[in-house]
């Protein structure tokens, strides 16, 4: 009986010992991973990022507070990579976080507060020298690369989400989401020479998604009313800035190549997820079902890495477990799964 | 009059005894004093033998036991009863709401003098608006009832809390004028004064009362972030309220009694939020306006039927206002309007048999109606009306050696809107069944088991409210199964030792919870939930009157509960079998205070095990435990036999902890507080 409890105590040593917790240092510098911005729930000061090593496929979950000492803050809505450096914008702490593009440390903390008014940051886009940040107190903040501080800042219509640039113009899509039930409907055009808004483009209701192809067409997503009116793509032309809304499902969507977009399609309330493949060459939705989605409970983030040809699918569960993102090859053929923090949404890579 | 202190206490506890063992053996001289207020006032005098008949049924808090607590609110009080989890969003005035034995605050039926406090737009009562300063006693009945001739609405919930204010409870007999002046002084800008006089006229009484509290609630906290923990200064949390009214009451032949009572009450307050990490920027604001109006008549039919009549309406608005909200407008500026109407009667009486009352075999019954309606300015809200009708009926039989009481009740809900798109209808028929053994006559203990089945319907703002209302919700149903042992071991003069240990078992089905159902900001409210809860609880309260003269008195109470409450919606789930959200697995409190002559002090402690702020029990949904620490001390100026002067210093949060009940919400550091109470009788 005693060499039976030895010999089960000497093996738990082993097992306990046995297992290798990936560590922070043991990843820096970053490479060959992504990093996955995890939102988190409102108040709960529980955003975080997620480090995800494709070499080992381990992750690390709470990596910037990891690294930073300090949480990331409350309700992350945006990331995105610009050079050496990685942009996350927190909406409920009303922050632009700077991390390094090689360590993930951050080297910055830029508060978004306005005369003691936090300016709730949600999305994020660049141009030259400048960091373009939306803000749902109706303005788009333009960031210097390199002071890293608020230059000016440039009025837009209510509560505006995505933005992009296209020909030296940015268009902003503004959702008057908090104008529930009267959405805005308008993606504000600003000449980026002069850092004045120009015109309105009126688009459907409740605009919140803005990319843009290699010809330099604007397509923007409006998420309709959640009722009667269904959530659209849009193109906007570059030059007489007219607008076609195509008849599909889409509500969110990702650029892939040159010629094709990812869009994306979940809705709760059915719990229908679909992602399709849309050629901008032609405008056509040349396959609705482009990735077989029945592993994926709700779609809540679709990133394409170009140099591994590969999608990443972000899956939110029920917002209130943690999530997984999803690999899947550029043909749309499942390869993996990482579990990741509380809802995951856009991922960053470090080659 | 004859008066002698020790002669008043015997003729007292006679009626105690009587009253009290009447409710259990069904006597002809039952008085209408409720049962709580009897079986308190016998745990007070200690010094008396013939004291073991009264085996606690239920928790109550005593006058002198919430002086000594100093409690801001009844939130704070309720937190010391075994098996209540409060959830408080901390500051003065802040939301606190209870959840006993893992039913959420809307199964907690909350009566305030025998009238239950509604709000039909929440469902639930803020226990932080419900100031200490004027309360007699609070009694907590889970599987039981906490009061006597209680409303239909409070006997068929799934818990009930009973408090009885100074101000509506009858004088003393020989007393023709009782006066009650508090006022308070506390850190964070604190000043209270409150002030009640209550008068003899005939065979009736008349009581004004009027309160004024106010507090800035700049209170330093501090929270952890990474290894480093930051200190700042909680803003937007000033808080002023003030309340006032009046009582009437008479006594007819019979006991027979009307009561009637008006109480308006004014609030406005900041509010604060949560602690955001690197924004602090809250400014939103709410004014509450309250108008209460109640009445009651007791009376009797024959010799054996006690009947009670009573009606309570309100009238409460609320205005909310956003002043930087990111719409077109620039703010948001909404009111509402809730208004209550319930009437009621309630009636027990004793089973005859050849025209003679049967010994310890009594019936009740009951019913009340009830209607509601919400109108506000925010135009998605579709101001919706309530008609409710609820009816009891129950019996009590004393078999010698076991005793049975059980009941049925039944519900009956309509509602309805502007745009027709009213919630659905309910019909409901709720089975309760108690059994209770003989009090032992060797160890005066008492066992008992029940079950009660009970349900909470849908709230205004869970049908309706905004895009996140649902009007295809179902009722949130409980089914309890409980056992009770108390027993008093110890039992002779001067020494008094009360025990009592709970076993349960709650199966919590169709539970009501907010998920997300478009996006992160866009919530729905869905009948989804099967919650399994199970526990425990033990406690001992222990009174020695010690020293040759029995001056020096030492008190203590302890408590502990453990909570089980496991998630059982979804095997394939992730959260299946962890622990609901904000449920401790362990709670317990220790208080124990010394009092020589005129003087005393308390030390009081609460501890709560730590706790997920998610069904996900995984370490980054973990919320801390902690434990909380006030000392105080007093003293009682008695300048002759009718007026007493109580002055009373205390350290809150002595050890100067970082706590939070709920994530991001964190409660005051150390704080100080000094209440001085006048009392004449």
């Amino acid at each position: 009986m005693r060499l039976i409890s030895a010999l089960i105590l000497l093996s738990l040593v082993f097992v306990s010992c046995k297992k290798d917790d990936p560590t922070v240092e043991d990843n820096i510098p970053l490479n060959n991973g992504m990093m996955v911005l995890c939102e988190g729930l409102y108040q709960q000061n529980n955003s975080s990022l997620s480090f995800v090593n494709f070499n080992s496929n381990q992750t690390i979950d709470n990596f910037f507070l990891s690294t930073s000492d300090r949480a990331l803050g409350d309700t992350g809505n945006d990331i995105k990579r610009y050079g050496g450096k990685v942009y996350a914008i927190i909406n409920g702490s009303s922050t632009v976080e700077v991390i390094s593009g090689i360590t993930g440390i951050s080297i910055k903390q830029i508060p978004m507060v306005e005369g003691g008014v936090a300016k709730q940051p949600r999305s994020v886009t660049f141009y030259e020298d400048k960091i373009l940040v939306s803000c749902h107190d109706g303005f788009v903040d333009v960031i210097d690369t390199t002071s890293l501080e608020v230059e000016q800042r440039i009025q837009v219509g209510s509560n505006p989400e995505g933005l992009a640039v296209s020909n030296d113009m940015l268009f902003v899509a503004n959702s008057g989401g908090l104008n529930f039930p009267n959405y805005d409907s308008t993606v504000s055009v600003i000449n980026l020479s002069t850092f004045t808004e120009e015109l309105k483009i009126t688009v459907g209701i409740n605009p919140v998604g803005v990319e843009v192809d290699a010809e330099g067409d604007i397509y923007v997503i409006t998420r309709g009313d959640f009722g009667t009116t269904p959530s659209r793509l849009n193109k906007i032309n570059p030059t007489s800035y007219s607008v076609t809304q195509f008849g599909f499902n889409a509500s969110s969507i990702t650029p892939m190549s040159d010629n094709f977009f990812l869009i994306g399609y979940a809705d709760l309330s059915t719990g229908d997820n679909q992602v399709g493949l849309f050629n901008t060459s032609g405008d056509v939705l040349t396959n609705p079902t482009y990735i077989d989605m029945s592993a994926i409970q709700t779609l809540y983030g679709i990133t394409y890495h170009p140099g591994l040809n590969k999608i990443f699918i972000s899956d939110a569960k029920d917002f209130v477990t943690t999530g997984d993102v999803f690999e899947f090859s550029g043909n749309g053929i499942f390869e993996n799964s990482y579990q990741v923090g509380l809802n995951p949404s856009k991922v960053v890579f470090y080659d | 009059m004859f008066r002698h202190p020790f002669f008043m206490r015997s003729i007292l506890l006679i009626s105690i005894l009587s009253c009290s063992w009447s409710f259990g053996q069904d006597t002809t001289t039952r008085k209408t004093v409720e049962a709580p207020l009897l079986e308190l006032r016998a745990v007070e005098v200690i010094d008396v033998i013939d004291i073991r008949r009264i085996v606690p049924r239920y928790s109550i808090l005593t006058t002198q036991q919430i002086q000594e607590m100093q409690a801001d609110d009844v939130g704070d009080i309720m937190q010391k009863i075994q098996g209540v989890n409060l959830k408080s969003y901390g500051g003065l005035g802040g939301l606190k709401t209870i959840s006993v034995r893992s039913l959420g605050s809307q199964h907690s039926a909350i009566s305030v003098d025998g009238f239950a406090l509604q709000n039909s737009q929440t469902g639930q009562v803020n226990l932080a608006q419900l100031q200490t300063n004027n309360i007699e006693y609070i009694s907590t009945g889970v599987g039981e009832y906490a009061g006597y001739l209680i409303p239909v609405s409070s006997q068929i919930a799934g818990n009930n809390v009973a408090v009885q204010t100074f101000e509506m409870s009858r004088l003393p007999y020989g007393d023709s004028l009782q006066v009650r002046v508090n006022m308070r002084l506390g850190s964070f800008g604190q000043i209270s004064g409150y002030a009640s006089a209550k008068v003899k006229i005939k065979k009736g009484f008349v009581s004004g009362f009027g309160n004024y509290r106010t507090a800035n609630g700049l209170y330093p906290y501090e929270i952890a972030n990474g290894t480093n923990t930051e200190a700042f200064v909680r803003d937007n949390n000033d808080y002023q309220d003030h309340y006032y009214g009046g009582v009437a009451g008479y006594e007819f032949k019979n006991n027979n009694q009307v009561r009637i009572r008006y109480r308006g009450s004014k609030i406005d307050q900041g509010l604060p939020g949560a602690v955001i990490l690197y924004n602090n920027t809250a400014d939103e604001r709410l004014a509450t306006n309250d108008q209460l109006l109640t009445a009651d008549y007791r009376f009797q039919i024959g010799d054996n039927l006690r009947l009670r009549a009573y009606t309570n309406g309100n009238i409460n608005s609320m205005r909310y206002l956003d002043p930087t909200y990111f719409n077109n407008a620039g703010e948001v500026d909404v009111t509402y309007l809730n208004r209550n109407l319930n009437t009621g009667l309630v009636a027990e009486g004793l089973i005859e048999k050849d025209g003679k009352p049967r010994y310890g075999r009594a019936y009740y019954f009951g019913a009340e109606s009830g209607l509601s309606d919400l109108q506000s300015s925010d135009s998605t809200f579709s101001n919706p009306l309530r008609q409710q009708v609820s009816a009891i009926v129950g019996t009590r039989l004393d078999f010698g050696k076991i005793k049975i009481r059980g009941h049925v009740s039944g519900q009956y809900v309509n509602e309805s809107n502007n745009d027709d798109t009213g919630g659905k209808d309910v019909i409901a028929v709720n089975p309760y069944l108690s059994l209770e053994s003989k009090e032992s006559r060797r160890y005066y203990g008492r066992h008992r088991v029940w079950y009660r089945n009970s349900l909470r319907v849908p709230t205004f703002n869970e049908l309706y409210y905004n895009n996140i209302g649902n009007n295809e919700l179902n009722p949130e149903r409980a089914n309890q199964f409980g056992y009770n042992f108390a027993i008093i071991p110890l039992d002779r003069p001067g020494r008094l030792v009360t025990i009592k240990a709970a076993g349960y078992f709650n199966r919590i089905t169709d539970k009501i919870v907010a998920i997300p159902t478009q996006n992160l900001f866009t919530w729905s409210i869905q009948n989804v939930g099967i919650v399994n809860a199970f526990g425990g609880e033990v406690s001992a309260d222990v009174r020695l009157a010690l020293g040759k003269n029995r001056k020096l008195i030492l008190a203590s109470m302890a408590n502990y509960s453990f909570q089980r409450s496991i998630d059982m919606t979804d095997r394939n789930h992730p959260t299946y079998k962890h622990q609901i959200a904000y449920i401790p697995m362990h709670t317990g409190n220790f208080d124990i205070s010394l009092t020589y002559k005129k003087a005393g002090g308390k030390v009081s402690n609460y501890l709560i095990s730590k706790r997920y702020s998610l069904n996900q029990n995984i370490p980054t949904n973990e919320i801390d435990g902690f434990a909380i620490t006030d000392f105080s001390l007093f003293y009682n100026f008695e300048f002759n036999q009718k007026q007493t002067l109580r002055v009373q210093c205390q350290v809150k949060n002595a050890f100067n902890r970082s706590y939070s009940y709920i994530r991001s919400f964190i409660m005051p550091g150390r704080n100080y507080l000094i209440s001085i109470n006048y009392a004449f009788n």
